[in-house]
Protein backbone atom coordinates (compact mmCIF):
# COMPACT_ATOMS: atom_id res chain seq x y z
CA UNK A 1 0.00 0.00 0.00
CA UNK A 2 1.47 3.34 -1.05
CA UNK A 3 1.17 6.70 0.65
CA UNK A 4 -2.01 7.33 -1.23
CA UNK A 5 -3.59 4.11 -0.01
CA UNK A 6 -2.58 4.95 3.53
CA UNK A 7 -4.23 8.35 3.29
CA UNK A 8 -7.50 6.78 2.12
CA UNK A 9 -7.30 4.18 4.88
CA UNK A 10 -6.88 6.89 7.51
CA UNK A 11 -9.77 8.89 6.05
CA UNK A 12 -12.03 5.82 6.00
CA UNK A 13 -11.14 4.90 9.57
CA UNK A 14 -11.71 8.51 10.65
CA UNK A 15 -15.15 8.54 9.01
CA UNK A 16 -16.03 5.20 10.62
CA UNK A 17 -14.85 6.51 14.01
CA UNK A 18 -16.91 9.72 13.91
CA UNK A 19 -19.79 8.40 16.08
CA UNK A 20 -17.25 7.33 18.73
CA UNK A 21 -16.36 10.99 19.23
CA UNK A 22 -19.67 12.71 18.71
CA UNK A 23 -23.22 11.49 18.86
CA UNK A 24 -24.59 14.99 18.51
CA UNK A 25 -27.67 14.59 16.26
CA UNK A 26 -27.07 17.99 14.67
CA UNK A 27 -23.54 17.15 13.54
CA UNK A 28 -24.49 13.66 12.41
CA UNK A 29 -27.36 15.14 10.45
CA UNK A 30 -24.96 17.49 8.65
CA UNK A 31 -22.70 14.57 7.73
CA UNK A 32 -25.64 12.44 6.59
CA UNK A 33 -26.92 15.33 4.45
CA UNK A 34 -23.45 15.70 2.94
CA UNK A 35 -23.48 11.96 2.16
CA UNK A 36 -26.88 12.21 0.47
CA UNK A 37 -25.69 15.09 -1.70
CA UNK A 38 -22.34 13.47 -2.45
CA UNK A 39 -23.89 10.25 -3.75
CA UNK A 40 -26.19 12.15 -6.06
CA UNK A 41 -23.60 14.70 -7.13
CA UNK A 42 -21.13 11.97 -8.12
CA UNK A 43 -23.77 11.04 -10.66
CA UNK A 44 -23.74 14.59 -12.07
CA UNK A 45 -19.97 14.44 -12.38
CA UNK A 46 -20.17 11.12 -14.22
CA UNK A 47 -22.65 12.60 -16.70
CA UNK A 48 -20.41 15.67 -17.04
CA UNK A 49 -17.49 13.41 -17.85
CA UNK A 50 -19.15 12.74 -21.23
CA UNK A 51 -19.48 16.49 -21.83
CA UNK A 52 -23.16 16.76 -20.89
CA UNK A 53 -24.49 19.25 -18.36
CA UNK A 54 -27.55 17.91 -16.58
CA UNK A 55 -29.79 20.59 -15.12
CA UNK A 56 -32.44 18.31 -13.65
CA UNK A 57 -30.67 15.89 -11.39
CA UNK A 58 -33.00 16.46 -8.44
CA UNK A 59 -35.82 15.05 -10.56
CA UNK A 60 -34.11 11.64 -10.54
CA UNK A 61 -33.65 11.93 -6.80
CA UNK A 62 -37.39 12.59 -6.65
CA UNK A 63 -38.10 9.53 -8.79
CA UNK A 64 -35.96 7.45 -6.42
CA UNK A 65 -37.60 8.91 -3.32
CA UNK A 66 -41.16 8.40 -4.55
CA UNK A 67 -40.46 5.00 -6.11
CA UNK A 68 -39.04 3.62 -2.91
CA UNK A 69 -41.76 5.28 -0.81
CA UNK A 70 -44.47 3.64 -2.91
CA UNK A 71 -42.67 0.30 -3.04
CA UNK A 72 -42.39 0.13 0.74
CA UNK A 73 -45.72 1.72 1.69
CA UNK A 74 -48.07 0.50 -1.04
CA UNK A 75 -46.41 -2.69 -2.27
CA UNK A 76 -45.00 -3.64 1.12
CA UNK A 77 -41.45 -4.35 -0.01
CA UNK A 78 -38.59 -4.12 2.44
CA UNK A 79 -36.40 -1.00 2.20
CA UNK A 80 -33.46 -3.21 1.32
CA UNK A 81 -35.21 -4.28 -1.87
CA UNK A 82 -36.91 -0.97 -2.61
CA UNK A 83 -33.61 0.92 -2.32
CA UNK A 84 -31.82 -0.69 -5.30
CA UNK A 85 -35.10 -0.78 -7.23
CA UNK A 86 -35.43 2.99 -6.74
CA UNK A 87 -32.03 3.41 -8.39
CA UNK A 88 -33.05 1.17 -11.28
CA UNK A 89 -36.34 2.99 -11.81
CA UNK A 90 -34.49 6.32 -11.90
CA UNK A 91 -32.12 5.00 -14.51
CA UNK A 92 -35.00 3.64 -16.56
CA UNK A 93 -36.62 7.10 -16.60
CA UNK A 94 -33.22 8.51 -17.57
CA UNK A 95 -33.12 6.08 -20.49
CA UNK A 96 -36.52 7.30 -21.71
CA UNK A 97 -35.38 10.92 -21.55
CA UNK A 98 -31.84 10.29 -22.71
CA UNK A 99 -32.71 8.36 -25.85
CA UNK A 100 -34.42 11.17 -27.79
CA UNK A 101 -32.23 13.96 -26.39
CA UNK A 102 -28.72 12.52 -26.46
CA UNK A 103 -28.99 11.65 -30.15
CA UNK A 104 -28.75 15.36 -30.84
CA UNK A 105 -25.52 17.19 -30.17
CA UNK A 106 -25.44 20.55 -28.48
CA UNK A 107 -27.37 22.09 -25.65
CA UNK A 108 -30.58 20.10 -26.06
CA UNK A 109 -29.68 17.71 -23.29
CA UNK A 110 -29.32 20.56 -20.78
CA UNK A 111 -32.59 22.10 -21.89
CA UNK A 112 -34.56 18.87 -21.72
CA UNK A 113 -33.21 17.77 -18.35
CA UNK A 114 -34.10 21.23 -17.03
CA UNK A 115 -37.63 21.11 -18.44
CA UNK A 116 -38.21 17.49 -17.47
CA UNK A 117 -37.31 18.22 -13.85
CA UNK A 118 -40.24 20.61 -13.77
CA UNK A 119 -42.51 17.97 -15.34
CA UNK A 120 -41.65 15.49 -12.58
CA UNK A 121 -42.49 18.14 -10.01
CA UNK A 122 -45.80 18.91 -11.75
CA UNK A 123 -46.73 15.22 -11.88
CA UNK A 124 -46.11 14.92 -8.13
CA UNK A 125 -48.09 18.07 -7.43
CA UNK A 126 -51.06 17.12 -9.64
CA UNK A 127 -51.38 13.51 -8.48
CA UNK A 128 -52.20 13.85 -4.80
CA UNK A 129 -54.04 10.51 -4.53
CA UNK A 130 -50.89 8.54 -5.29
CA UNK A 131 -48.01 10.94 -4.75
CA UNK A 132 -49.33 13.15 -1.96
CA UNK A 133 -49.42 16.42 -3.96
CA UNK A 134 -47.99 19.57 -2.40
CA UNK A 135 -48.35 18.16 1.10
CA UNK A 136 -45.98 15.29 0.44
CA UNK A 137 -46.08 11.79 1.93
CA UNK A 138 -45.49 11.50 5.69
CA UNK A 139 -44.68 8.46 7.86
CA UNK A 140 -42.34 6.75 5.44
CA UNK A 141 -40.96 3.77 7.36
CA UNK A 142 -37.31 3.67 8.37
CA UNK A 143 -35.28 0.76 6.95
CA UNK A 144 -36.18 -2.51 8.68
CA UNK A 145 -33.57 -3.86 11.14
CA UNK A 146 -30.70 -5.65 9.49
CA UNK A 147 -28.05 -7.79 11.25
CA UNK A 148 -29.82 -6.86 14.50
CA UNK A 149 -29.18 -3.14 13.89
CA UNK A 150 -32.38 -1.14 14.06
CA UNK A 151 -32.67 2.31 12.51
CA UNK A 152 -33.89 4.23 15.52
CA UNK A 153 -31.07 6.77 15.95
CA UNK A 154 -28.93 8.74 13.52
CA UNK A 155 -25.89 6.50 13.97
CA UNK A 156 -27.08 3.54 11.84
CA UNK A 157 -28.22 6.03 9.17
CA UNK A 158 -24.78 7.58 9.30
CA UNK A 159 -23.13 4.22 8.70
CA UNK A 160 -25.60 3.35 5.95
CA UNK A 161 -24.96 6.53 3.96
CA UNK A 162 -21.24 6.14 4.61
CA UNK A 163 -21.38 2.65 3.10
CA UNK A 164 -23.43 3.91 0.14
CA UNK A 165 -20.97 6.76 -0.44
CA UNK A 166 -17.96 4.44 -0.22
CA UNK A 167 -19.48 2.03 -2.72
CA UNK A 168 -20.37 4.92 -5.04
CA UNK A 169 -16.82 6.22 -4.70
CA UNK A 170 -15.36 2.82 -5.60
CA UNK A 171 -17.66 2.54 -8.62
CA UNK A 172 -16.66 6.03 -9.79
CA UNK A 173 -12.93 5.41 -9.40
CA UNK A 174 -13.16 2.01 -11.08
CA UNK A 175 -15.10 3.44 -14.00
CA UNK A 176 -12.71 6.33 -14.44
CA UNK A 177 -9.73 3.99 -14.66
CA UNK A 178 -11.41 1.44 -16.91
CA UNK A 179 -11.93 1.42 -20.66
CA UNK A 180 -15.36 3.02 -20.37
CA UNK A 181 -13.93 5.95 -18.39
CA UNK A 182 -11.37 6.56 -21.13
CA UNK A 183 -14.13 6.46 -23.72
CA UNK A 184 -16.15 8.97 -21.68
CA UNK A 185 -13.23 11.37 -21.54
CA UNK A 186 -12.52 10.95 -25.25
CA UNK A 187 -16.13 11.93 -25.94
CA UNK A 188 -15.70 14.88 -23.59
CA UNK A 189 -12.54 16.01 -25.42
CA UNK A 190 -14.12 15.82 -28.86
CA UNK A 191 -17.24 13.90 -29.67
CA UNK A 192 -16.67 14.25 -33.40
CA UNK A 193 -13.22 12.69 -33.08
CA UNK A 194 -14.52 9.92 -30.83
CA UNK A 195 -17.26 9.22 -33.36
CA UNK A 196 -14.75 9.10 -36.21
CA UNK A 197 -12.78 6.31 -34.56
CA UNK A 198 -15.91 4.22 -34.31
CA UNK A 199 -17.18 4.99 -30.81
CA UNK A 200 -20.95 4.96 -30.56
CA UNK A 201 -21.05 8.24 -28.65
CA UNK A 202 -24.80 8.22 -28.15
CA UNK A 203 -24.66 4.81 -26.46
CA UNK A 204 -21.95 5.91 -24.05
CA UNK A 205 -23.64 9.22 -23.26
CA UNK A 206 -26.83 7.31 -22.43
CA UNK A 207 -24.89 4.80 -20.30
CA UNK A 208 -23.27 7.65 -18.32
CA UNK A 209 -26.63 9.38 -17.91
CA UNK A 210 -28.38 6.20 -16.71
CA UNK A 211 -25.63 5.33 -14.22
CA UNK A 212 -25.52 8.92 -12.95
CA UNK A 213 -29.28 8.86 -12.42
CA UNK A 214 -29.07 5.45 -10.73
CA UNK A 215 -27.07 7.09 -7.95
CA UNK A 216 -29.50 10.02 -7.86
CA UNK A 217 -32.27 7.45 -7.32
CA UNK A 218 -30.37 5.75 -4.49
CA UNK A 219 -29.72 9.10 -2.88
CA UNK A 220 -33.39 10.08 -3.17
CA UNK A 221 -34.54 6.77 -1.70
CA UNK A 222 -32.24 7.15 1.31
CA UNK A 223 -33.44 10.73 1.71
CA UNK A 224 -37.09 9.68 1.93
CA UNK A 225 -36.48 6.89 4.46
CA UNK A 226 -34.11 9.00 6.52
CA UNK A 227 -36.45 11.98 6.90
CA UNK A 228 -39.55 9.71 6.90
CA UNK A 229 -41.09 12.29 4.61
CA UNK A 230 -40.98 13.29 0.98
CA UNK A 231 -42.41 16.34 -0.73
CA UNK A 232 -42.07 18.09 -4.10
CA UNK A 233 -40.48 20.99 -2.22
CA UNK A 234 -37.32 18.93 -1.75
CA UNK A 235 -36.86 18.40 -5.45
CA UNK A 236 -37.24 21.77 -7.13
CA UNK A 237 -35.30 23.25 -10.01
CA UNK A 238 -33.08 24.94 -7.41
CA UNK A 239 -32.05 21.57 -5.98
CA UNK A 240 -31.16 20.36 -9.46
CA UNK A 241 -29.00 23.38 -10.02
CA UNK A 242 -27.41 22.89 -6.61
CA UNK A 243 -26.28 19.41 -7.73
CA UNK A 244 -24.43 20.96 -10.66
CA UNK A 245 -23.06 23.81 -8.57
CA UNK A 246 -21.69 21.40 -5.94
CA UNK A 247 -19.64 19.62 -8.61
CA UNK A 248 -18.25 22.87 -9.97
CA UNK A 249 -17.50 24.33 -6.53
CA UNK A 250 -15.75 21.12 -5.46
CA UNK A 251 -14.06 20.64 -8.82
CA UNK A 252 -15.30 18.58 -11.76
CA UNK A 253 -11.80 17.40 -12.59
CA UNK A 254 -11.44 15.12 -9.59
CA UNK A 255 -13.52 12.35 -8.08
CA UNK A 256 -13.03 14.24 -4.78
CA UNK A 257 -14.78 17.31 -6.17
CA UNK A 258 -18.34 16.14 -5.37
CA UNK A 259 -17.71 15.24 -1.68
CA UNK A 260 -15.70 18.42 -1.08
CA UNK A 261 -18.29 20.57 -2.86
CA UNK A 262 -21.16 18.89 -0.99
CA UNK A 263 -19.47 19.22 2.39
CA UNK A 264 -18.52 22.85 1.81
CA UNK A 265 -21.96 23.83 0.55
CA UNK A 266 -23.70 22.01 3.39
CA UNK A 267 -21.49 23.66 6.01
CA UNK A 268 -21.46 27.25 4.73
CA UNK A 269 -25.15 28.08 5.39
CA UNK A 270 -24.84 26.39 8.81
CA UNK A 271 -21.71 28.33 9.72
CA UNK A 272 -23.30 31.59 8.60
CA UNK A 273 -26.38 30.68 10.68
CA UNK A 274 -28.79 32.16 8.17
CA UNK A 275 -32.35 31.29 7.30
CA UNK A 276 -33.02 28.88 4.43
CA UNK A 277 -34.24 31.68 2.17
CA UNK A 278 -30.69 33.00 1.93
CA UNK A 279 -29.40 29.70 0.54
CA UNK A 280 -29.82 30.42 -3.21
CA UNK A 281 -28.13 33.81 -2.86
CA UNK A 282 -25.20 32.40 -0.88
CA UNK A 283 -24.78 29.49 -3.28
CA UNK A 284 -24.94 31.81 -6.28
CA UNK A 285 -22.28 34.10 -4.80
CA UNK A 286 -19.99 31.17 -3.97
CA UNK A 287 -20.47 29.76 -7.48
CA UNK A 288 -19.68 33.08 -9.14
CA UNK A 289 -16.59 33.61 -6.95
CA UNK A 290 -15.35 30.10 -7.68
CA UNK A 291 -15.91 30.54 -11.43
CA UNK A 292 -13.82 33.70 -11.45
CA UNK A 293 -11.14 32.89 -8.89
CA UNK A 294 -10.79 29.12 -8.84
CA UNK A 295 -12.35 27.72 -12.02
CA UNK A 296 -11.20 24.16 -11.34
CA UNK A 297 -12.89 24.12 -7.95
CA UNK A 298 -11.91 23.96 -4.29
CA UNK A 299 -9.96 20.77 -4.93
CA UNK A 300 -7.27 22.89 -6.59
CA UNK A 301 -7.08 25.37 -3.71
CA UNK A 302 -4.15 23.71 -1.85
CA UNK A 303 -2.07 23.51 -5.03
CA UNK A 304 -2.94 27.14 -5.77
CA UNK A 305 -1.89 28.28 -2.31
CA UNK A 306 1.31 26.22 -2.30
CA UNK A 307 2.12 27.32 -5.83
CA UNK A 308 1.82 30.95 -4.84
CA UNK A 309 4.06 30.47 -1.84
CA UNK A 310 6.94 28.80 -3.64
CA UNK A 311 7.01 31.13 -6.62
CA UNK B 1 -68.71 24.82 -27.53
CA UNK B 2 -70.32 28.03 -28.72
CA UNK B 3 -68.54 30.24 -31.21
CA UNK B 4 -68.28 33.11 -28.71
CA UNK B 5 -66.62 30.76 -26.23
CA UNK B 6 -64.22 29.60 -28.92
CA UNK B 7 -63.29 33.20 -29.66
CA UNK B 8 -62.70 33.80 -25.98
CA UNK B 9 -60.37 30.80 -25.65
CA UNK B 10 -58.68 31.74 -28.91
CA UNK B 11 -57.99 35.31 -27.77
CA UNK B 12 -56.67 34.02 -24.45
CA UNK B 13 -54.38 31.67 -26.33
CA UNK B 14 -53.24 34.50 -28.58
CA UNK B 15 -52.39 36.67 -25.60
CA UNK B 16 -50.63 33.88 -23.75
CA UNK B 17 -48.79 32.92 -26.93
CA UNK B 18 -47.67 36.48 -27.62
CA UNK B 19 -46.26 36.80 -24.12
CA UNK B 20 -44.31 33.59 -24.68
CA UNK B 21 -43.16 35.06 -27.99
CA UNK B 22 -41.91 38.22 -26.27
CA UNK B 23 -40.00 36.25 -23.65
CA UNK B 24 -38.69 33.55 -25.99
CA UNK B 25 -37.62 35.85 -28.82
CA UNK B 26 -35.16 37.69 -26.56
CA UNK B 27 -33.90 34.37 -25.26
CA UNK B 28 -33.53 32.99 -28.76
CA UNK B 29 -31.82 36.16 -29.99
CA UNK B 30 -29.10 35.70 -27.35
CA UNK B 31 -28.62 32.06 -28.27
CA UNK B 32 -28.60 32.77 -31.99
CA UNK B 33 -25.98 35.50 -31.75
CA UNK B 34 -23.97 34.71 -28.63
CA UNK B 35 -24.47 30.92 -28.43
CA UNK B 36 -25.44 31.37 -24.80
CA UNK B 37 -28.44 29.87 -23.02
CA UNK B 38 -29.25 32.87 -20.88
CA UNK B 39 -31.01 31.37 -17.88
CA UNK B 40 -31.09 34.84 -16.32
CA UNK B 41 -33.51 35.94 -19.04
CA UNK B 42 -36.54 34.87 -17.00
CA UNK B 43 -35.27 36.86 -14.03
CA UNK B 44 -35.05 39.96 -16.25
CA UNK B 45 -38.71 39.40 -17.05
CA UNK B 46 -39.49 39.08 -13.33
CA UNK B 47 -37.58 42.30 -12.59
CA UNK B 48 -39.41 44.07 -15.43
CA UNK B 49 -42.70 43.18 -13.77
CA UNK B 50 -41.44 44.38 -10.38
CA UNK B 51 -40.05 47.60 -11.87
CA UNK B 52 -43.48 48.34 -13.31
CA UNK B 53 -45.12 47.43 -10.00
CA UNK B 54 -42.83 49.77 -8.04
CA UNK B 55 -43.12 52.60 -10.56
CA UNK B 56 -46.89 52.42 -10.86
CA UNK B 57 -47.97 51.47 -7.36
CA UNK B 58 -45.35 53.21 -5.22
CA UNK B 59 -44.25 56.20 -7.31
CA UNK B 60 -47.51 56.77 -9.13
CA UNK B 61 -45.92 56.88 -12.57
CA UNK B 62 -48.19 56.62 -15.61
CA UNK B 63 -48.35 53.00 -16.83
CA UNK B 64 -46.95 53.65 -20.31
CA UNK B 65 -44.07 55.68 -18.95
CA UNK B 66 -43.45 52.87 -16.46
CA UNK B 67 -43.39 50.39 -19.35
CA UNK B 68 -40.72 52.36 -21.18
CA UNK B 69 -38.73 52.97 -17.98
CA UNK B 70 -38.86 49.25 -17.13
CA UNK B 71 -37.50 48.42 -20.57
CA UNK B 72 -34.66 50.91 -20.13
CA UNK B 73 -33.81 49.74 -16.60
CA UNK B 74 -33.75 46.07 -17.59
CA UNK B 75 -31.74 46.83 -20.74
CA UNK B 76 -29.11 48.61 -18.64
CA UNK B 77 -29.09 45.68 -16.21
CA UNK B 78 -28.64 43.30 -19.15
CA UNK B 79 -25.65 45.28 -20.40
CA UNK B 80 -24.07 45.27 -16.93
CA UNK B 81 -24.60 41.52 -16.53
CA UNK B 82 -23.01 40.97 -19.92
CA UNK B 83 -20.01 43.21 -19.22
CA UNK B 84 -19.21 41.83 -15.78
CA UNK B 85 -20.35 38.22 -15.88
CA UNK B 86 -20.94 36.88 -19.38
CA UNK B 87 -18.07 38.51 -21.25
CA UNK B 88 -15.28 36.86 -19.23
CA UNK B 89 -16.70 33.44 -20.23
CA UNK B 90 -17.66 34.46 -23.75
CA UNK B 91 -16.05 31.70 -25.76
CA UNK B 92 -16.42 28.94 -23.18
CA UNK B 93 -19.59 27.02 -23.75
CA UNK B 94 -20.31 25.24 -20.48
CA UNK B 95 -18.90 27.90 -18.12
CA UNK B 96 -21.03 30.58 -19.79
CA UNK B 97 -24.12 28.45 -19.24
CA UNK B 98 -23.19 27.87 -15.60
CA UNK B 99 -22.50 31.56 -14.95
CA UNK B 100 -25.92 32.37 -16.46
CA UNK B 101 -27.49 29.89 -14.05
CA UNK B 102 -25.59 31.51 -11.20
CA UNK B 103 -26.85 34.96 -12.15
CA UNK B 104 -30.40 33.61 -12.46
CA UNK B 105 -30.12 32.12 -8.98
CA UNK B 106 -28.63 35.31 -7.59
CA UNK B 107 -31.35 37.55 -9.02
CA UNK B 108 -34.15 35.08 -8.18
CA UNK B 109 -32.84 34.61 -4.65
CA UNK B 110 -32.37 38.34 -4.07
CA UNK B 111 -35.84 38.96 -5.49
CA UNK B 112 -37.28 36.58 -2.93
CA UNK B 113 -35.40 38.28 -0.09
CA UNK B 114 -36.22 41.83 -1.17
CA UNK B 115 -39.81 41.48 -2.40
CA UNK B 116 -40.98 38.51 -0.33
CA UNK B 117 -42.94 35.56 -1.68
CA UNK B 118 -46.36 37.24 -1.50
CA UNK B 119 -48.12 38.04 -4.75
CA UNK B 120 -48.22 41.71 -5.70
CA UNK B 121 -50.60 43.21 -8.18
CA UNK B 122 -50.52 46.23 -10.44
CA UNK B 123 -53.89 47.95 -10.77
CA UNK B 124 -55.47 47.50 -14.19
CA UNK B 125 -54.82 50.23 -16.73
CA UNK B 126 -57.90 49.70 -18.90
CA UNK B 127 -60.95 48.42 -17.17
CA UNK B 128 -63.47 48.24 -20.01
CA UNK B 129 -64.56 45.27 -22.09
CA UNK B 130 -65.09 44.97 -25.82
CA UNK B 131 -67.39 42.62 -27.67
CA UNK B 132 -65.83 40.89 -30.64
CA UNK B 133 -67.73 38.21 -32.59
CA UNK B 134 -70.05 37.74 -29.66
CA UNK B 135 -67.29 37.20 -27.13
CA UNK B 136 -66.68 39.58 -24.24
CA UNK B 137 -63.00 40.41 -24.01
CA UNK B 138 -61.27 42.68 -21.55
CA UNK B 139 -59.72 45.74 -23.11
CA UNK B 140 -56.58 45.12 -21.06
CA UNK B 141 -55.89 41.87 -22.90
CA UNK B 142 -56.49 43.44 -26.29
CA UNK B 143 -53.99 46.17 -25.45
CA UNK B 144 -51.40 43.58 -24.41
CA UNK B 145 -51.93 41.71 -27.68
CA UNK B 146 -51.52 44.89 -29.73
CA UNK B 147 -48.43 46.02 -27.82
CA UNK B 148 -46.81 42.61 -28.17
CA UNK B 149 -47.45 42.56 -31.92
CA UNK B 150 -46.05 46.09 -32.19
CA UNK B 151 -42.86 45.13 -30.30
CA UNK B 152 -42.32 41.96 -32.33
CA UNK B 153 -42.85 43.86 -35.60
CA UNK B 154 -40.33 46.47 -34.48
CA UNK B 155 -37.82 43.75 -33.56
CA UNK B 156 -38.24 41.91 -36.84
CA UNK B 157 -37.92 45.09 -38.93
CA UNK B 158 -34.93 46.20 -36.89
CA UNK B 159 -33.02 42.96 -37.37
CA UNK B 160 -33.92 42.77 -41.03
CA UNK B 161 -33.25 46.32 -42.18
CA UNK B 162 -31.12 48.33 -39.78
CA UNK B 163 -27.35 48.42 -40.13
CA UNK B 164 -26.79 47.11 -36.58
CA UNK B 165 -29.48 44.47 -37.08
CA UNK B 166 -27.66 43.23 -40.16
CA UNK B 167 -24.45 43.21 -38.17
CA UNK B 168 -26.19 40.99 -35.61
CA UNK B 169 -27.20 38.52 -38.29
CA UNK B 170 -23.68 38.55 -39.68
CA UNK B 171 -22.22 37.79 -36.26
CA UNK B 172 -24.79 35.02 -35.80
CA UNK B 173 -23.79 33.43 -39.11
CA UNK B 174 -20.03 33.58 -38.74
CA UNK B 175 -18.40 35.48 -35.93
CA UNK B 176 -14.90 35.56 -37.40
CA UNK B 177 -16.01 36.56 -40.89
CA UNK B 178 -18.13 39.33 -39.39
CA UNK B 179 -15.18 40.58 -37.35
CA UNK B 180 -13.05 40.60 -40.51
CA UNK B 181 -15.66 42.83 -42.17
CA UNK B 182 -15.11 45.36 -39.40
CA UNK B 183 -18.15 44.46 -37.28
CA UNK B 184 -17.41 44.87 -33.58
CA UNK B 185 -18.38 41.53 -32.09
CA UNK B 186 -18.31 42.82 -28.54
CA UNK B 187 -20.47 45.86 -29.26
CA UNK B 188 -22.89 43.64 -31.20
CA UNK B 189 -23.16 41.32 -28.21
CA UNK B 190 -23.74 44.27 -25.90
CA UNK B 191 -26.48 45.59 -28.14
CA UNK B 192 -28.00 42.13 -28.39
CA UNK B 193 -28.09 41.80 -24.59
CA UNK B 194 -29.69 45.25 -24.34
CA UNK B 195 -32.42 44.46 -26.87
CA UNK B 196 -33.13 41.02 -25.46
CA UNK B 197 -33.30 42.34 -21.89
CA UNK B 198 -35.52 45.24 -22.94
CA UNK B 199 -37.92 42.72 -24.51
CA UNK B 200 -37.95 40.70 -21.27
CA UNK B 201 -38.59 43.91 -19.33
CA UNK B 202 -41.42 44.82 -21.71
CA UNK B 203 -42.98 41.39 -21.30
CA UNK B 204 -42.84 41.77 -17.52
CA UNK B 205 -44.35 45.25 -17.68
CA UNK B 206 -47.13 44.16 -20.05
CA UNK B 207 -48.16 41.19 -17.96
CA UNK B 208 -47.87 42.89 -14.57
CA UNK B 209 -51.42 44.32 -14.62
CA UNK B 210 -52.89 41.01 -15.83
CA UNK B 211 -51.25 38.49 -13.53
CA UNK B 212 -49.78 38.55 -10.07
CA UNK B 213 -46.20 39.67 -9.66
CA UNK B 214 -43.94 37.48 -7.53
CA UNK B 215 -40.25 36.48 -7.45
CA UNK B 216 -40.96 32.98 -8.82
CA UNK B 217 -41.99 34.35 -12.22
CA UNK B 218 -38.43 34.17 -13.53
CA UNK B 219 -37.93 30.42 -13.40
CA UNK B 220 -41.39 29.85 -14.78
CA UNK B 221 -40.71 32.19 -17.69
CA UNK B 222 -37.37 30.67 -18.57
CA UNK B 223 -38.92 27.19 -18.62
CA UNK B 224 -41.57 28.38 -21.07
CA UNK B 225 -38.91 30.11 -23.16
CA UNK B 226 -36.90 26.87 -23.37
CA UNK B 227 -39.95 24.90 -24.49
CA UNK B 228 -40.77 27.53 -27.10
CA UNK B 229 -37.27 27.79 -28.56
CA UNK B 230 -36.82 24.03 -28.85
CA UNK B 231 -40.16 23.73 -30.65
CA UNK B 232 -39.46 26.72 -32.90
CA UNK B 233 -35.75 26.18 -33.42
CA UNK B 234 -32.92 27.43 -31.22
CA UNK B 235 -31.75 30.88 -32.24
CA UNK B 236 -34.53 31.56 -34.73
CA UNK B 237 -36.83 34.56 -34.23
CA UNK B 238 -39.56 33.27 -36.61
CA UNK B 239 -39.24 30.00 -34.70
CA UNK B 240 -39.79 31.79 -31.39
CA UNK B 241 -42.90 33.46 -32.85
CA UNK B 242 -44.34 30.21 -34.20
CA UNK B 243 -43.37 28.18 -31.14
CA UNK B 244 -44.70 30.79 -28.72
CA UNK B 245 -48.06 31.09 -30.47
CA UNK B 246 -48.37 27.32 -30.77
CA UNK B 247 -47.67 26.82 -27.06
CA UNK B 248 -50.07 29.64 -26.17
CA UNK B 249 -52.94 28.09 -28.15
CA UNK B 250 -52.20 24.56 -26.94
CA UNK B 251 -52.19 25.74 -23.34
CA UNK B 252 -55.28 27.89 -23.69
CA UNK B 253 -57.36 25.16 -25.32
CA UNK B 254 -55.75 22.51 -23.14
CA UNK B 255 -56.65 24.36 -19.95
CA UNK B 256 -60.23 24.62 -21.14
CA UNK B 257 -60.64 20.97 -22.07
CA UNK B 258 -58.03 18.96 -20.21
CA UNK B 259 -57.31 20.85 -16.98
CA UNK B 260 -54.14 20.44 -14.96
CA UNK B 261 -52.47 18.01 -17.34
CA UNK B 262 -52.02 20.89 -19.82
CA UNK B 263 -48.80 21.98 -18.13
CA UNK B 264 -47.20 18.79 -19.40
CA UNK B 265 -48.38 19.24 -23.02
CA UNK B 266 -45.62 21.72 -23.87
CA UNK B 267 -43.05 19.20 -22.77
CA UNK B 268 -44.65 16.40 -24.78
CA UNK B 269 -44.55 18.69 -27.84
CA UNK B 270 -40.84 19.23 -27.20
CA UNK B 271 -40.17 15.51 -27.09
CA UNK B 272 -42.11 14.95 -30.32
CA UNK B 273 -40.16 17.74 -32.02
CA UNK B 274 -36.86 16.27 -30.83
CA UNK B 275 -37.78 12.82 -32.12
CA UNK B 276 -38.95 13.89 -35.56
CA UNK B 277 -37.51 17.33 -36.28
CA UNK B 278 -34.70 17.98 -33.81
CA UNK B 279 -33.70 21.30 -35.36
CA UNK B 280 -37.14 22.68 -34.49
CA UNK B 281 -39.87 23.97 -36.79
CA UNK B 282 -37.81 26.86 -38.13
CA UNK B 283 -34.27 25.77 -37.35
CA UNK B 284 -31.63 24.92 -39.87
CA UNK B 285 -30.44 21.31 -39.95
Amino acid sequence: MGRRGLKYLILTVALIAVPAFTQDPYLLNLLITTGIWTTSVWGVRLIMSTGQLTLGHAAYMAVGAYASTLLTMKVGLSFWLAFPLAGLISSFIALLIGYPTLRIKGVYFSIITFAFAEIIRLIIVHWPSLLGGYGGIPNIPAPSPILSVSFTSRIPFYYLILAISLITYLVMVRMEKSRIGKIFSSIHESDTLAESIGINIMKYKIVAFCIGCFFAGLSGSFYAHYFNFTSPEFFTIWQSIYCLIFVIVGGAGSVWGPPIGSLFMTLVPELLRVAREYEPVIYAIILILIMFLLPSGLITLPARLLGRKTH
Amino acid sequence: MTFAFFVQVFVNGLMLGLTYVLIASGFSLIYGIMRLLNFAHGEFYMLGAFATYLLCEHLGVNYFIALVLSMVIIAVLGILVYRFFFRPFRDQHDPSLVIALGIAMLIGGLGLLVFGEKDKSVSPVFSGVVKILGATLSLERIVVILMAILLMAALTLYIKFSKTGQAMRAVAQDREAAALQGIGVDSTFTLCMAISSALAGAAGALLAPLFFVNPFLGMHAVLKALVVVVIGGLGSIPGAIAGGLLLGFVESFGNTFLGDITEILGFIMVMIVLLFRPQGLFGHG
